[in-house]
């Protein structure tokens, strides 16, 4: 006979079995490690970094089609630097996977899933690159009730613009021991080495946009503050850069390479949000078509941040 | 436990790294069965719990001599699950099936590690973070209302009233399955004597 506690869903709960788990071992290496060596610890961790950077600008140079990550050091009225863009970075280096080698890799990925790459060749800092192949909705609804209210999405598409397509820009962390995995793979074999990292294991940093206007493209990139505090870019490919401000924070438009962007942050730090807006139009009109969209999308962003 | 918790901290302050790895040893099971259920899967579980013994270590100085060793540790580990949980919901959303096509396409290792759906964990799923949240805190790791106060600095009361409106949803939703699994035991029945008759 059972009684009500054990046919109650706290019994079938508290009685559920857990897997075998033990983190010891690794916590403990860990923690040696940073107690051994914590300017080699900072170096892992800034190795970890590394790859991160990659992985962001691959998922949005290749989802977005023309999207580009440019810059310079932008200040507010009070001094404050709301964006840092350097002409180079000496910390991070490009991938070494060359675009034509992206084309096999990225096949690899099904939607959601994000695959590391690691070439052992001529790859001296170890950078593991990384793609994560995006789940493009046509629907901006359900794109808008998925990841809407971390990047603060209006409920409908701004007017005029119309919707083609977006999708969530996630990026999965490798754990320390998968990327030990891969490196002793890389070193004892001397192949490029992969991995797939399953979707339910990535974090949603941003969200893409492409829209459409009067037969004009129109792409948005909205990231979390905290994956943007820094872009690095070519300054000399910049042939036309001006400030602009929008709902009362400077901005900058450029003009480079056959495109019309426009750079937006509404703050600094944790919960604020970092735009980038790219056009093929390169008028007047396509000058203030991104303005109106990154004022209409941008709204709540303000208003709740 | 706690006054040992307390002396274990003190000496890995002062450097010992057996005293903290006594303290991991004697909590991480705890943790562990606070983030697996929260997060679903042992790789995540054991990365999160991880990360909070790394934290520790880095901020050993900033532990207070008034608070409970254990309520820290479960503050930290709260704070990183619902962190990754925020990250992840969003992209969960867009495809309500990821899951379960992930745990099928996943190695034999992740297969036997993901929660299958049929298990008493599948009661958790549907409710958000919070809920999710409060839910093992109170009935897995047996944590009093005070204690889960402590840990997520929501008040008793709006506590008390949370679970209450969590424990009905979730009663409605076992009688529903068990319903379910009655009417599917009956019809599997039905198809085995069909069978027989053939």
């Amino acid at each position: 006979m059972t009684n009500r506690y054990e046919a109650s869903w706290e019994h079938k709960l508290a009685s559920a079995t857990m897997p075998t788990m033990d983190v010891h071992d690794r916590v403990m290496e860990a923690v040696g490690r940073m107690q051994r060596n914590p300017v080699q610890e900072k170096a892992v961790f800034e190795r970890r970094r590394a790859w991160l950077v990659p992985a962001l600008a691959v998922c949005i140079l290749i989802g977005s089609g023309f999207a580009y990550l440019g810059g310079v050091w932008l200040k507010n009225g009070v001094g404050e630097t709301v964006l840092t863009i350097r002409d180079t970075n000496s910390d991070y280096v490009p991938s070494p996977v060359t675009d034509g080698d992206w084309e096999y890799y990225r096949s690899l990925a099904q939607p959601g899933e994000t695959v590391l790459v690691y070439k052992e060749e001529n790859n001296p800092q170890k950078i593991i690159s990384s793609y994560t192949n995006p789940i493009v909705v046509q629907e901006y609804g359900v794109l808008h009730d998925s990841v809407g209210e971390s990047f603060a999405l209006p409920e409908d598409v701004p007017q005029p613009f119309s919707f083609v397509e977006g999708y969530a820009v996630t990026t999965a962390q490798p754990s320390p021991e998968l990327l030990d995995d891969i490196y002793a793979e890389g070193e004892a074999t001397g192949q490029t080495v992969t991995r797939i990292i399953p979707a339910e294991q990535s974090e949603t940093v941003g969200v893409s946009l492409k829209l459409d206007q009067a037969g004009e493209s129109y792409v948005v990139g909205i990231l979390a503050g905290e994956h943007a505090d820094t872009w690095y870019t070519d300054l000399g490919r910049h042939t036309d850069t001006a400030v602009v401000t929008v709902l009362g924070t400077e901005g900058y438009l450029t003009k480079v390479d056959g495109h019309q962007e426009l750079y937006w942050k509404n703050g600094n730090g944790a919960g604020s949000l970092y735009y980038h807006l790219s056009t093929t139009d390169l008028s007047e009109q396509g000058k203030q078509a991104l303005i109106s969209l990154l004022e209409a999308l941008a709204a709540g962003a303000a208003a709740g941040g | 436990m706690e006054r040992l918790l307390e002396q274990w901290i003190d000496q890995a302050k002062a450097g010992s790294m057996e005293a903290f790895s006594d303290m991991v040893k004697a909590t991480q099971q705890k943790l562990l069965s606070y983030a697996y259920p929260m997060l679903g899967n042992v790789q995540d579980a054991e990365d999160v719990v991880q990360e909070v013994y790394i934290r520790v270590y880095q901020h050993l100085d900033k532990y207070r001599q008034h608070e409970s060793v254990m309520a820290w540790l479960y503050t930290i580990c709260y704070r990183l699950c619902m962190n990754k949980l925020k990250k992840r919901s969003g992209l969960m959303k867009l495809i309500p099936k990821l899951r379960e096509e992930a745990a099928t396409a996943a190695s034999g290792r992740a297969e036997a590690e993901q929660m299958e759906p049929e298990h008493a964990w599948s009661l958790l799923d549907g409710l958000d973070a919070d809920e999710r949240s409060m839910v093992v805190m109170r009935v897995i790791q047996g944590l009093t209302y005070e204690d889960i106060s402590r840990i997520t600095g929501r008040s008793v009361t709006a506590l008390r009233k949370r679970y209450e409106r969590i424990r009905y949803k979730l009663q409605k939703k076992l009688t529903e399955q068990t319903r379910e699994t009655a009417h599917h035991n009956e019809y599997k029945r039905g198809v085995a004597t069909y069978d027989q008759s053939i």
